[in-house]
């Protein structure tokens, strides 16, 4: 599951996986900007770009055919609108298209697969997110493999269970029907287990976080740096 | 229908970023009011729900499945601002975690589906469904689903995305079905909960208030204008959208090149654009106020 | 004349406690307990016997009716903070009670109610850590955690309080043989006094000094392990071994 995948690559010890979250967020919002505002027919900026982009993958020691092909979820849909574009007689939209949303995606997966996701909500909620969607982040992240897991088994002993043949459609669906309500039963069960882990643990109605490493130098540099050369390489 | 970056126009993406972070606020500080820190858990494990169900996959026709997106059954067991709470993260993590979806057209995809999606699921449930539940909670999915994509469907006739009038009615007839779809499997699914036990699903507090219903009303108009509107003409959706100077055929770029030739204030696409804002922040205003009451009713 | 041995005031004390479920269903019937200082007394008893329905009163996670006392202190709303200090519970879905996205978060999550500022907050659970024998896994995430290693986890997120009770539901479900090896060694060396929820009658007999058995709510017997396993049938499989069955039916 691709979830899991991440989570891995997320783990590392890179240069850029030890970056500070904000820095690599700012970051990662520079870029974008900058890239929705670059036309399509500035193909070496956007090389450029592309370059900065498989540099960053070798400098966080993620796997480069790994990035590029899961960054591939993205073409189905731009490609079916760049034919449209083309057809339509505007080749320069149609390129735009594909060659930005691939990049951006690129660039979203190079941020998710340097930064575990906790660091990464708590870089989020310093930079401002309200305390409770990065709470509520923290826990639906927490229980995403768990509940993913459960409902694949259920997936799995469902196919087994399913001879194939002679099948009235209407079973099926009451089948996956009975498991999401068993899932939803089991997680509302799950939550009530957490809440007496909580209140066994002393908790007193509010979540105090530890606080993240600072923001230092380093970061400081990496994001001037970037921002920096993605501006120039742009207005260049 | 999850949009990913650089298919909206910078207008578009930043109008809607702009709009979507007071609407998740509003939302946040209203569920904020309604529970302490001790609800979290169970809110990060029904976001976690929601995809794990999605995984399950309901048989709808001859090899076609379809699957739960969750925001309606998300409002009828948890609430109307809980849910729009974990819509939200549920969106955000689609985009970070997964890349469904872009990062700067997230403000879009959570004002879609998150906000609008789940608050017109919502609607017809608070209007109706004391007396006829099953009916309300079809709509209320139904409109979930329609209403997100036809939001969505709009944002991108907007930004100049060609689309021709076939494509456009496809893509209409495609959300319907899902809606559709996501209308039974919630009805069905929710039937199932609730025999487990009733507890699960809350009874919404019978309303008799002209004003929200007609305020509740507009926002699903609205909301559903897109499909009406884009049904009719596409193509002058896009006319509009070059007027109001939120699409560029060929000045895809627009801020910084008119940054290098003048001032930034007094350039033409701020001016238009102002134009395009209004009429999404009119959207908006009707969507918040009837957050606001929706959730006032349920707190009180 | 024999001297007069001098009793220690018990942990905890338990005086006709009822309770009953939301639907009515009568959880627990007049139960009387108590510990005392470094004793391990194991509880057994069919499931939904009112095993972990008991425990959860101790706490007050669960209120019934009756008197609990802990550490001399009457169980009530403001006694609760403190004796939630005083007793550490490591519950039966180690999933359930790691709910902190890593395993420094969670096992300074105690500390941290406690009220104790983050750096000392962050070495108690370190130290606990240590003790639990998984110093290194300070960063990972649950996910990434073994059945035992989260067992081991949850019990350090509950020694970083410093309880002078541990209470223990069913601590060696999903272990295999080391690890719950590695599991009983840990308690054996741990000088708290600790009540062990458990159907393992090998753990019970290895750990526990007594036992008790409830059944239906009730608490109808106290005595040694052995003892109550006796009278109670509380044993598992009485085949005999394979190997003998198998040439039995080979003979024809």
């Amino acid at each position: 599951m691709h979830h899991v995948l991440l989570d891995r690559w997320s783990q590392g010890t890179s240069p850029l996986h030890r970056r500070d979250a904000r820095a690599k967020i700012l970051a990662l919002l520079v870029f974008l900007v900058v890239l929705a505002t670059t036309p399509a027919t500035a193909v070496a900026v956007l090389a450029t770009y592309a370059a900065l982009l498989a540099a960053a993958i070798l400098i966080a020691r993620l796997p480069l055919g790994g990035v590029v092909t899961r960054a591939m979820v993205v073409l189905p849909f731009s490609l079916t609108f760049a034919l449209i574009a083309w057809l339509a007689g505007e080749p320069l939209r149609a390129l735009a298209l594909v060659e930005k949303s691939y990049l951006s995606t690129v660039a979203v997966l190079l941020l998710a697969g340097a930064t575990p996701l906790s660091l990464l909500l708590g870089g989020l909620e310093r930079l401002g997110s309200p305390r409770l969607l990065v709470l509520v982040a923290q826990f639906l992240y927490r229980y995403l493999f768990v509940l993913s897991e459960q409902a694949q088994h259920m997936r799995l002993a469902a196919s087994c269970r399913d001879s194939g043949a002679g099948h009235r459609r209407g079973s099926r669906f009451r089948a996956a029907t009975g498991a999401l309500a068993v899932l939803f039963a089991r997680s509302y069960e799950r939550a009530e287990g957490i809440h007496r882990a909580m209140l066994a643990r002393g908790f007193s109605g509010r979540f105090s976080l530890l606080h993240a490493p600072r923001f230092g130098a380093r970061d400081g540099a990496f994001l001037l740096l970037v921002s920096a050369f993605l501006i120039l390489v742009r207005l260049g | 229908m999850h949009i990913p970056d650089n298919f909206l126009s910078p207008p578009v993406w930043a109008t809607l970023d702009v709009i979507a972070i007071p609407a998740v606020g509003l939302m946040v500080r209203q569920a904020g009011r309604q529970l302490d820190d001790t609800r979290i858990p169970l809110l990060g494990v029904m976001g976690a729900f929601v995809f794990a169900a999605q995984m399950i996959n309901f048989p709808v026709g001859i090899g076609t499945s379809g699957h739960l997106v969750g925001g309606a059954l998300l409002a009828y067991t948890l609430g109307p601002a809980p849910a729009v709470l974990v819509m939200t993260v549920i969106v955000a993590i689609q985009a970070f975690v997964f890349q469904d979806g872009g990062v700067l057209a997230l403000g879009a995809n959570v004002f879609n589906m998150a906000v609008v999606g789940v608050l017109a699921g919502y609607w017809p449930y608070h209007v109706w469904g004391a007396s006829w539940r099953r009916s309300a909670m079809f709509a209320g999915a139904f409109l979930s689903v329609m209403v997100s994509g036809s939001l969505a469907l709009g944002e991108l006739l907007m930004s100049g995305v060609a689309m021709p009038r076939a494509m456009v009615l496809v893509s209409l007839a495609l959300f319907a079905a899902s809606a559709a779809i996501e209308g039974a499997i919630t009805i069905c699914v929710i039937q199932a909960i609730a025999k487990l036990d009733a507890g699960f699903v809350p009874q919404p507090r019978a309303s008799n208030r002209r004003t929200l219903a007609i305020l509740g009303g507009a926002a699903i108009a609205l909301g559903a204008v897109g499909f009406l509107v884009a049904s009719a003409a596409p193509d002058g959706i896009q006319r509009l959208g070059i007027q109001l100077g939120l699409t560029a055929r060929t000045v895809l770029h627009a801020p910084l090149a008119d940054y290098t030739m003048g001032s930034l204030v007094e350039s033409a696409w701020v001016r238009r654009a102002t134009a395009g804002l209004t009429g999404l922040l009119l959207i908006y205003a009707v969507c918040a106020t009837t957050a606001r009451w929706l959730v006032r009713r349920r707190s009180a | 004349m024999t001297p007069v041995t001098e009793v220690p005031p018990p942990l905890i004390e338990v005086r006709d406690l009822y309770f009953q479920y939301e639907d009515g269903a009568q959880a627990l019937e007049g139960v009387n307990f108590t510990l005392y200082p470094g004793e391990t007394v194991a509880l057994l008893g069919a499931n939904g016997s009112g095993k972990t329905t008991f425990v959860l009163q101790l706490n007050g996670v669960l209120r019934g009716q009756g008197s609990i006392t802990v550490c001399g202190l009457p169980l009530n709303k403001e006694t609760l903070p403190l004796i939630r200090s005083k007793i550490g519970m490591v519950f039966q879905d180690s999933d359930e009670q790691l709910f902190m996205p890593t395993v420094l978060d969670d096992v300074a999550f105690g500390p941290l109610n406690q009220g104790m500022p983050e750096e000392e907050a962050i070495a108690k659970a370190k130290l606990a850590l240590q003790q639990a024998g998984l110093a290194e896994v300070w960063n990972k995430a649950p996910y990434h955690l073994s059945a035992g290693e989260k067992r081991r986890v949850a019990l350090a997120g509950v020694l970083a309080m410093e309880p002078e009770i541990l209470v223990l539901d069913e601590p060696t479900t999903f272990l295999d043989p080391p690890a719950e090896r590695n599991l009983l060694h840990l308690l054996a060396d741990l000088p708290q006094a600790k009540l062990i929820v458990t159907h393992n009658v090998r753990l019970a007999a290895s750990l526990a000094s007594r036992a008790v058995f409830f059944e239906k709510g009730k608490l109808v017997a106290a005595g040694s392990v052995d003892e109550i396993a006796r009278r109670f049938d509380w044993t598992y499989v009485d085949l005999p071994p394979a190997d003998l069955r198998y040439s039995a039916h080979r003979r024809f």
